[in-house]
This record gives C-alpha cells, sequence and structure tokens, in this order.
C-alpha cells in the first residue's frame, strides 16, 4: 500500500539524518555551554545528593528548553504588535526510593494533577554564563529534590493506609541512555514583507459588516531541548512550530457566537500558502460566517453521519488517544475503559490507529507531533495502538504497566509539569476504502435505510474534551463549527448551526459503518495532566451509522448595537 | 553552539527595526488616534443606546502608548529580555446621571465597576482604531446598564436615602505634552544589567538574587464627553532588586529595592546602582550573622527610608480613596474600603508638629527630582496643592472626580485608574515638621527614653520593607533593618527576624520629635484597590522618633539550608 512504503523509506531517510548529524555535531556539543553547565552540575549534583541520609536518590534528569519566538498580529489591516522573545527554563526530574516503589507514585484520592508530583520550572539565563547557569541549576535541584524526599514519606504511609493496588508494575522503567546532538537554528524571515502580507490578509476582512471580530497572527518558535540524566543520555534536540492562522467572528440575534478561521501550520517559512490562497480561504471562511448567521439551529438528533477527515481526526483524539495513554492503564481512579482489551476487536476491522512522532509529514503538510526524542530523552517510536480493529498497545512513558515494561517514546510535557504518556502523530488507516463521492452515496443510501429526514457532515471542529475518570461518566464532547444536513431527496446541503457531538466511547466505536481515501490532517495542541503539548491527528472521512447531537450551550450576549464604523451609514448611527 | 550565539546576535540588531509603531516620542501627538477616539464618541452619544434602557451619559477613552524593556539580570547574566510596543484602550462608560449612576457599586457576583482594557493597533489606522474602540464601547455600555439596575435594586432594597452624587462638576482643559526620550541604548542596559547583578558573585552568603529593569517610555492619551482632552508623558523607569541568605537556624532572611524615576535623565550612573545592589547585599549578609530580636516595647527611631515607607502606609495610605463603594458581597467589601483617615476631618491625624501637604505641581525638591510630579491626573483634573493637615489637624481631603460627603469636587488627584477604577492617590507629599532637632540629638533622646523605660537599649531602624510586602491584616510590613542602640554607649547592633506588633494609626500621633533633614523619598506606589496600576509618588519628609512601639519575633518559619554548596562558591569542587 502506497501509504506504508512511504513510512517504511522516510524512516530510513531519518535514521540515516539522525545519524550523520550526531557525527556532525561532536564538536559543536564540546561547545555547548549550556549543555556543559547541565552536565557539570548533574554530575556534582548526582554524587553530592547521593550521599544525604534519608531514601536513597537513585535518578537525577535535567530537562532545559531554550525557546525563541516571534509573534506578528494584524487586525483590519494595521500591524497590532509586533514581538520577539528568547527564553530558557528548566525541569528538573528527582527519584528517590527505588524503581519498584519511588516519590512519583500515584497518590490515591487525590485528583487531577495533585496524585502527581508537585512540579514547578525555573527560568535560566539566556547568556551563555556557565556560572550564571549553574548556580540556578543548583537551586532547583535542591528544591525538587526535597520535595521527592518528603513526598516519597506521603507515598509510603499513602500506600500502607489505602487498599493494595490492582496493577503493581514498577514506578520507572530500565532503559538505554542515547546521546544526541542538534541545534534547531530559529527561521529567519522577510518582516517588512510578512507585515505587508499581515495588512493585506487582515485588511480582506474589512468588507463585512457582519464580522464583528477579527484576528491575524503569524507565529514562530523554535524550541531546543537539552536531556541529560544521571544514566548517561545526554541529547540536544529541537522542534520548529510556524504557526499562520486567521478568524472572523459575529454573533447571532438570539446570542450564539459564531466563528470560522483557518490554520497552516509548518516548519519552514517557505511552507506557508501564499497571500493569494489566504485570501481565497478568508473569502471563504467568511462566506461560511454568512451562512451560519442565517443558519436554522438545530434540534437534538440521533442519526446517520459523516465525519470529514479532520474532523475524524479529533473524533479518535478524543475518544480514543486519551483512553490509550499509558499511565491511565494503572491509575486507580482511571476509567481503564481499554485497559483489559488488548487482543481484543475494539473498533471496525478495517480501521487500523498508530501513533507516530518520528513522521515528520503528510505529504507536504508539517505534523506538529513530530520529535525525535521524548521529554524523558527516550527515542520516538511509531506504535500500532490498533491493527485491524484489535487492540495490541498503549502509549508509554517510562512508567510500566502490567504486560508493558518499556517506553515506546510518547513520555511528554510542559514545562513545569510531571511526564506522563501523550499521543504525538495519532493516524487513522482504513483499509477498503472508497472515493468520498461515492461515501456520500453511503451516507444518504443509510439515511433512507433508517428511515432518519437527514443526514449529517462533520466539516470543521475545534477540538473537544474528554473526560476519563472513573467518577464521571466516560463521555466525550467534540465541538463542531460547520455542520451541514443532507437530504435524501437531492435538496442541497443545509448549513445549520449550534451542534454538540455527545457519547460515550465505546457505543460510537461500534458504529463506524465505511471510510474515504481523503486523508487530512489536524494540527493542534493538547492539554492534560502533563499540560500542552503539540499534536496531530491524520485521518480519512468516516462514515457512522449513529451520532448523537445536543444543542450547545450558548451566551446570552447580544449583538453589538451600533454597525462597525467603516460600515455605518455618514452620520454614524445604524 | 557558535552558530546559535551568531543567531542571537543578529536578532538582537534587528530588533530596533520592529513594527513601524506610531512613536509620540519622536514624532508628536498621533493626529489619527484623536481623531479616531473623538470620532467613535460623538457616535456612541449620539446613537448608543439600548431600546428603552438608559442611554451613556458620560464616556472616557483612555490609551497608554507604550514602549517598554524589560531585563532580568541573575548573577552576571540576562533571562527573558523583552522590549516590545503596545496600545492598549480603557474605555469607561457611564448610564444613569451625574447624581446617581452605575459606578462606586459591586454586586452580589463581585462585579466591579472597572472599565473595559483591550489592544490596539501600533499603526495609526482610522478604521481599525475605531473598530476596536467601537467594540469595547459596545461591551462597557451593556455591562454599565446592567450595572446601574443592579445598584438601583440594591438601594431601593436596603431603603438608602442618603446618596452621595458620583461624577463631579470640575473644569474643563485640553492640553498636550510629549516628552521625548532619545534612542533606547538597549546594548547599554543590558550589560548594566549584568553588571548590577553580578555584583552578587562577590557575596558567598547570597543565595538567590536578581536585579530587574523595567524601562516604559509611555504617552498617554485622553478624551471625554465632557470635552477634555490631553497628551500627557508617562515614562516610568523601575529597577527592582532583591537578595536572600539563610541564617544558621534555617531562617531566611531578604531584602528588596524597588528605585523609580520619570525619565531617564534622572536615573543615576551604572556604578550607583551597583553600589546600592552592593549595599543591600551586604545588609542581607550581615542579616544572616545576625541575632533575632527579643520582645521590645519602648521608643523606637524610624531614619530615612524607614520614615519614608511609615509615613508611606500610615499617613499616605489613610488618606488615600475617600469615597465609600456600596458593596453587596459581604467578602468582597475588604478590597474596597476607604482610607481609614479619610473620615477625621477636623480632627487629629498626627503629632502636632507637622503640616501635610500634597503638591503634584512641584517637580523637585532642593534639586532632587520628584517622581510624584504631575500636571494633569488621569481624568484630566489639573493637579492641585492640597493642604492636607495643619498642626496635625485633618482640613482637606485628597479628591478625585467621586464626590465625597464633605468634599464635592476634584482636586486633580484622580489617579491608579486603568484596570482598575481612579481614585485619590498622593502625588507629593510633603510631611514638614514646625520644631525640629538634629539628628545626633533624636539618637540621644532616643537613649534617654529608652533608659526612662528601664531597658538597656532602644530601637533605630532604618529600613521598612516596601508597602506591597504587607500581609493582609498587617497596616505596617516589617521592619527589615533593625538595630538596638546601648543607652549607655550609643552602640549599634543590627538584629533580625522582628515585626511590628500592634500597630495602629495611633503611631502618626506617637511621634515626639522630627530630625532637621528632610529625606526625598520616591516610591511605585500600590493602588488602593488590588488591581489598580501603580502610581509614581514621592513622599519628603524627616526622620521621626516615636514614643513607643512594640516589635516581636515573627512567626515566620525556618527553612532547610540547600544540602550543597552555590556551585560558584564550592572551591572544593572546582575542578
Amino acid at each position: 500500500m502506497t501509504m506504508i512504503r512511504r513510512i517504511f523509506s522516510f524512516a530510513t531517510v531519518v535514521s540515516l539524518l539522525l545519524a550523520s548529524s550526531w557525527l556532525l555535531a561532536a564538536e559543536d556539543a564540546s561547545q555547548d555551554v549550556l549543555l556543559r553547565a547541565l552536565d557539570a552540575e548533574l554530575e556534582r549534583s548526582f554524587e553530592g545528593l547521593k550521599q544525604v541520609e534519608g531514601p536513597p536518590l537513585y535518578y537525577l534528569g535535567y530537562e532545559a528548553r531554550d525557546k525563541q519566538s516571534y509573534t506578528l498580529n494584524a487586525k483590519l489591516g494595521a500591524i497590532v504588535y509586533e514581538t520577539e522573545r528568547h527564553d530558557r527554563s528548566l525541569d528538573v526530574d528527582v527519584r528517590v526510593g527505588s524503581r519498584q516503589l519511588d516519590n512519583t507514585h500515584q497518590l490515591k484520592g487525590r485528583t487531577g494533577r495533585f496524585e502527581f508530583p508537585k512540579m514547578s520550572y525555573t527560568e535560566l539565563t539566556v547568556d551563555d554564563d556557565e556560572a550564571a547557569l549553574r548556580g540556578d541549576i543548583w537551586k532547583r535541584t535542591d528544591e525538587a529534590y526535597k520535595d521527592a524526599v518528603s513526598r516519597y514519606t506521603t507515598v509510603e504511609t499513602n500506600k500502607a493506609v489505602t487498599a493494595t493496588e490492582e496493577d503493581t508494575s514498577a514506578d520507572f522503567s530500565t532503559e538505554e541512555a542515547s546521546t544526541f546532538y542538534e541545534q534547531v537554528p530559529f527561521p529567519t524571515i522577510d518582516r517588512a514583507a510578512w507585515r505587508e502580507r499581515m495588512r493585506r490578509i487582515s485588511g480582506a476582512m474589512k468588507r463585512y459588516a457582519f464580522v464583528y471580530g477579527s484576528q491575524t497572527n503569524l507565529s514562530l518558535e523554535t524550541e531546543n531541548r537539552y536531556i541529560v540524566n544521571s544514566e548517561g543520555s545526554r541529547i540536544v534536540t529541537g522542534n520548529t512550530f510556524i504557526r499562520l492562522t486567521f478568524g472572523v467572528q459575529s454573533q447571532t440575534e438570539d446570542g450564539m457566537g459564531l466563528h470560522r478561521g483557518r490554520y497552516y501550520d509548518a516548519d519552514r517559512p517557505e511552507d506557508l500558502p501564499a497571500v493569494e490562497t489566504v485570501l481565497e480561504d478568508v473569502a471563504t471562511a467568511a462566506g461560511e460566517l454568512e451562512a451560519l448567521l442565517n443558519a436554522p439551529l438545530v434540534d437534538p438528533y440521533t442519526g446517520p453521519a459523516i465525519f470529514r477527515h479532520r474532523a475524524t481526526g479529533v473524533f479518535f483524539h478524543e475518544i480514543l488517544g486519551h483512553r490509550l495513554e499509558g499511565h491511565r492503564q494503572k491509575l486507580e481512579r482511571e476509567g481503564q475503559t481499554f485497559t483489559k482489551m488488548v487482543g481484543q476487536k475494539v473498533v471496525a476491522d478495517f480501521i487500523s490507529v498508530y501513533d507516530d512522532p518520528t513522521r515528520h509529514r503528510l505529504g507536504d503538510q508539517f505534523l506538529r507531533g513530530f520529535y525525535r526524542f521524548d521529554d524523558e530523552g527516550i527515542p520516538a517510536r511509531r506504535v500500532t495502538l490498533i491493527k485491524d480493529g484489535v487492540l495490541e498497545s498503549f502509549l508509554m512513558s517510562r512508567s510500566p504497566i502490567a504486560n508493558f515494561e518499556h517506553s515506546n517514546g510518547h513520555g511528554r510535557r510542559s514545562s513545569g509539569r510531571f511526564v506522563v504518556a501523550r499521543m504525538g502523530n495519532t493516524i487513522v488507516e482504513a483499509s477498503g476504502t472508497v472515493e468520498y463521492a461515492r461515501l456520500r452515496e453511503m451516507l444518504i443510501e443509510e439515511i433512507v435505510r433508517q428511515g432518519k429526514p437527514y443526514g449529517l457532515i462533520f466539516d470543521d471542529i475545534s477540538g473537544g474534551f474528554t473526560s476519563t475518570g472513573r467518577g464521571g461518566t466516560q463521555s466525550y464532547k467534540v465541538i463542531p463549527h460547520l455542520v451541514y444536513r443532507v437530504y435524501p431527496d437531492g435538496r442541497p446541503d443545509e448549513v445549520v448551526r449550534g451542534v454538540d457531538i455527545v457519547g460515550t466511547p465505546l457505543t460510537s466505536f461500534s458504529k463506524i459503518l465505511a471510510a474515504a481515501d481523503d486523508y487530512d490532517v489536524f494540527n493542534g495542541s493538547c492539554g492534560a495532566e502533563s499540560g500542552w503539548v503539540p499534536v496531530s491527528a491524520v485521518a480519512p472521512s468516516i462514515l457512522v451509522s449513529e451520532i448523537e447531537i445536543e444543542k450547545r450551550a450558548k451566551s446570552s450576549d447580544k449583538p453589538p448595537i451600533l454597525p462597525t464604523p467603516h460600515h455605518a451609514p455618514k452620520g454614524g448611527g445604524r | 553552539m557558535k552558530r546559535l550565539a551568531v543567531a542571537v546576535l543578529l536578532l538582537t540588531g534587528v530588533s530596533a527595526v520592529l513594527a513601524q509603531p506610531h512613536d509620540t516620542r519622536t514624532s508628536g501627538p498621533s493626529e489619527t488616534l484623536l481623531r479616531a477616539m473623538q470620532d467613535e464618541m460623538a457616535r456612541t452619544l449620539e446613537h448608543l443606546r439600548l431600546e428603552d434602557l438608559p442611554e451613556p451619559y458620560f464616556l472616557a477613552y483612555t490609551v497608554l502608548e507604550t514602549h517598554r524593556l524589560e531585563l532580568q539580570g541573575n548573577f552576571g547574566a540576562l533571562e527573558r529580555p523583552v522590549e516590545a510596543d503596545s496600545r492598549r484602550i480603557q474605555v469607561e462608560v457611564r448610564t444613569g446621571s451625574r447624581e446617581f449612576d452605575d459606578r462606586h457599586f459591586v454586586g452580589s457576583q463581585g462585579q466591579t465597576y472597572r472599565p473595559v482594557t483591550g489592544v490596539l493597533p501600533v499603526e495609526d489606522d482610522y478604521d481599525v482604531l475605531r473598530a476596536e474602540l467601537w467594540a469595547l464601547t459596545d461591551k462597557s455600555y451593556k455591562s454599565a446598564v446592567e450595572r446601574l439596575t443592579h445598584k438601583t435594586v440594591y438601594r431601593e432594597s436596603n431603603n438608602i436615602l442618603d446618596v452621595l452624587p458620583d461624577l463631579s462638576e470640575d473644569p474643563v482643559l485640553s492640553s498636550v505634552e510629549t516628552l521625548a526620550t532619545g534612542p533606547f541604548e538597549r546594548e547599554k542596559w543590558e550589560q548594566a544589567i549584568r553588571d548590577i547583578s553580578g555584583v552578587f558573585r562577590s557575596f558567598p552568603a547570597i543565595q538567590s538574587s536578581s536585579v530587574d529593569l523595567l524601562w516604559r517610555a509611555q504617552h498617554v492619551y485622553f478624551v471625554d464627553s465632557e470635552g477634555r482632552s490631553y497628551v500627557k508623558p508617562g515614562h516610568w523607569f523601575e529597577l527592582r532588586m532583591k537578595g536572600a541568605a539563610q541564617a544558621a537556624d534555617g531562617m531566611i532572611q531578604s531584602d528588596y529595592r524597588q528605585l523609580v524615576w520619570s525619565a531617564l535623565d534622572h536615573v543615576p550612573p551604572v556604578d550607583a546602582l551597583k553600589a546600592e545592589a552592593e549595599q543591600l547585599a551586604r545588609d542581607v549578609t550581615a542579616l544572616a550573622d545576625a541575632p533575632k530580636v527579643e520582645t521590645y516595647l519602648g521608643p523606637v527611631l524610624l531614619e530615612g527610608q524607614a520614615a519614608g515607607e511609615f509615613f508611606n502606609q500610615l499617613l499616605a495610605s489613610g488618606l488615600a480613596n475617600p469615597r465609600e463603594v456600596w458593596v453587596e458581597q459581604k467578602w468582597s467589601a475588604q478590597h474596597y474600603k476607604t482610607g481609614a483617615l479619610t473620615k477625621r476631618l477636623g480632627l487629629r491625624v498626627i503629632a502636632p508638629i507637622f503640616d501635610v501637604v500634597d503638591d503634584p505641581t512641584r517637580a523637585d525638591f532642593r534639586g532632587r527630582p520628584l517622581t510624584g510630579h504631575y500636571k494633569i491626573d488621569e481624568q484630566g483634573i489639573p493637579a492641585q496643592r492640597v493642604q492636607l493637615v495643619e498642626r496635625g489637624i485633618l482640613r482637606d481631603l485628597l479628591m478625585s472626580r467621586s464626590p465625597t460627603r464633605d468634599r464635592k469636587v476634584s482636586n486633580g488627584h484622580g489617579r491608579g485608574g486603568f484596570y482598575a477604577p481612579a481614585t485619590a492617590v498622593i502625588g507629593n507629599l510633603f510631611v514638614t515638621p514646625t520644631t525640629t532637632m538634629s539628628f545626633e540629638k533624636m539618637k540621644r533622646r532616643l537613649r534617654e527614653e529608652a533608659k526612662a523605660f528601664g531597658l538597656s537599649h532602644g530601637i533605630l531602624i532604618r529600613r521598612i520593607a516596601e508597602e506591597r510586602r504587607r500581609s493582609r491584616d498587617e497596616l505596617l510590613a516589617r521592619p527589615v533593618l533593625v538595630y538596638e542602640v546601648d543607652v549607655e554607649t550609643g552602640e549599634e547592633r543590627l538584629l533580625r527576624d522582628a515585626v511590628f506588633s500592634a500597630i495602629t494609626l495611633r503611631a502618626l500621633r506617637d511621634i515626639v520629635a522630627a530630625s532637621n533633614e528632610q529625606h526625598v523619598y520616591n516610591l511605585a506606589k500600590p493602588g488602593p484597590f488590588a488591581s489598580s496600576a501603580t502610581s509614581r509618588a514621592s513622599i519628603v519628609h524627616p526622620s521621626v522618633l516615636l514614643s513607643e512601639m512594640e516589635l516581636v519575633e515573627t512567626e515566620r518559619k525556618p527553612s532547610k539550608p540547600p544540602y550543597l554548596k552555590h556551585p560558584f562558591f564550592d572551591t572544593a569542587a572546582k575542578n
């Protein structure tokens, strides 16, 4: 299959690149002051703190981030602001006790972030000044060590006074150390040219009287991560994230806020679309917004639907992705929907799901979940989560679970959080696919078969959220922004508004009937206990036999009283 | 690594050529911005109303145009440098009438009457500026209408008959004043911050330290619906320093500096700033070695900055915010209290040897610049000299445009606005004693009084922590540099870990002597409301002797010292 061949050859290229850049960069590594400071302080701290009385220190790890960013924001033809930043921060991971039971063990009876160790990050100087760097590293290490020791005492007590856990896996896996050095440079762009483009793009929104709010934003960010630990890992790895976005908003008389917009993600400035393309998209978005303003409110409904590719991606991210994060399989307060289902069929047998952070692009489209090493210094790996409908594996950090002893390079976090298993590039692949036109026909057939008045097409969503806890409803919510009603009698599709999709994961999963071959990418950011991480979801359009929708909660804000000033009649009034 | 270093240098070089914002410092006032503000205001007044609901009767737009440079220094190196241009807009829409409008009321959900704020483009585009003003005005009007309804219901259901007007009648004028600053010299300041923060490398007892620069070159644009308008400079150059060490018993010792100037020319040379950092480091190091304070009740001499903060936290704060606010939620009330002295017109508020005047029109005192100087307050009213206290008796109040029972018009002290409602705050406060003595004589008097108390020593305090370091229930922040003075020999010994006990406003009346020196204390005064902007202020004052104050040991707990030594000072481990 073309897809698989493409992945294979790409993987070969990547490993070649990795090897060569490592060889070339040995010299750069020795000149890297930040790396030297981390290394020197880690050795001194590890040796020194190992000798302290109390639970033994068996692991010390540093993750420093060097981040450069540039933002250009425009509105209605003028630059609103332009800023650039250079920041460095440090996270320190300390483990005392033993691999089997250490200070990071779950504290039962707590929820959310509080069951994980309290973390905080420290700022580091952006100067290459070893003395100043080592001073800050030392201070944070001392604080993290003290926190670890005191939490270990709490862990021991908590374990003694609460019921025995079902999953008795260790707290920390054994893994090999890695060495790698690649500094990613911050891209340069022609700022004057971009200011002009941003003025043009944002200015194009001016002509629409019904657009009450709008934004146009360009951001460039390069983050180089330095991972140094007491097991001997020495890694410098970087990513660039470039995002151009625009949005237009309006408000209906009945108080519903409406939004349309586009995101363009890349890791190279030259991959951003030409202004003409964006201007076309602005016109399309404004047209959609106008259609939504005039669209009827939808009523609660259950029936067949098509999820367009990007919507499918979000759907799988929310229903499946979070529930396959490794740590949830052993946390006592989690719902553990899939924990005992390894080897069983969980979805239609023509669907497979992978998570592959080593994947850089889909065709020309950059994937935000791309990375070489996770935040624990483990090399990223392609993981087969579901193969032909059968659950095979979970996303793993270095926190082992029953039957899965090792990390598969999915331990991630944002600064100041404890690492847990997270998604990267979640890829839904279908076999036996049809063309999208055929999928539409199948939808109509299903509408008729079920005797429903219409079916739905979910065209665009802004992401959603899901609750995986045991105390909650195990439900998810995905928030569609553009939904069409499809009639079996050949009427044109009709935009509707005010829709929220609801449901429970296992039920929705069993109702996927078919898939198209029109893969596309949803690039976004995913938030969970370990903070916000960049991710993507790649999927084709799918046909689902039954989806449930409810009315979306809305504010009661009235639209603005006067027209926008540049659309007001002369004399200013309404 | 070389590659990255070059990339960083390129970026800082290019940063001078960011967006083409309007720069009032060099180009004068932006006619486009003023026109957009006036035009949208005119349209609003003429057309903005919701069916049969109350229409706006007063509008004010305030725009802060800022070029800012923020540098953080740590042990000789820089953290998170930022240089950026911004424009922020504040919109105030009032409904009702001057006699009763939607202000001075906080509803049951804690909804306050602070103005609505947003962001404006830094580029002068008339249409975009008006579009932003329009959107915020709409939002502000709708919440004002709702608030007026709640306030009316509150008045009726509580049967309140005694109602103060909400907006005074004040003179209308316009003015334009701009102030150039010269180039920002970013590289120079980056190096300065490295040098100043690098001072701490000579002080091994200091475990953590920082030196932060905040340089805001700002112009403020204001237009209101009664015809006032102004453009005025609001430059702000601030240096914050911090150092902390640990005593042998684990008690953390720390001190801070917050130094403020209103113009770049007023900032002392870098060597003087380094000396300030060195003094801070020496003080904190000495504190770590000092013995703990023991409970003390007796005369206290407040010298220099200690007297300045004493007057700031008791007198200046006591005179701020004279207008009562109706607060529906009991737990919110603590955030809207009026200054404790504002109800004492005609009564003694301080020892009778003092006259107190607030005069923002003064730009300097005996050659030293006063940062509390301004000509027009935030509400567009000219600053006035106010004779607050005569011979210890309160004769007048600081006033903004919020009328009080005893004073009905503004005297140009409306400040601290932006993110919070403007209210009366000091400008330049002159605390002038009518009888004085030399500082040496005051020290002798301290010893005499202490001896009369039967004590072996008196207490001399040279530094009190800044106002924003107060905990919620404190009237006066902790003393930082406390010295016991032997009654026989006059020898001084530094003590640590003291806090004031049982301080009330009475302490102002317990002053028995004042020195003949006049100190100038330039400070960043936090606003009365939690979200108030900080105002530049000055207090000109003597050192003072109080007949009686109580100090006790703090209840703060010690911390574990670090397990390893700071790497820079760990000579054993150096390879």
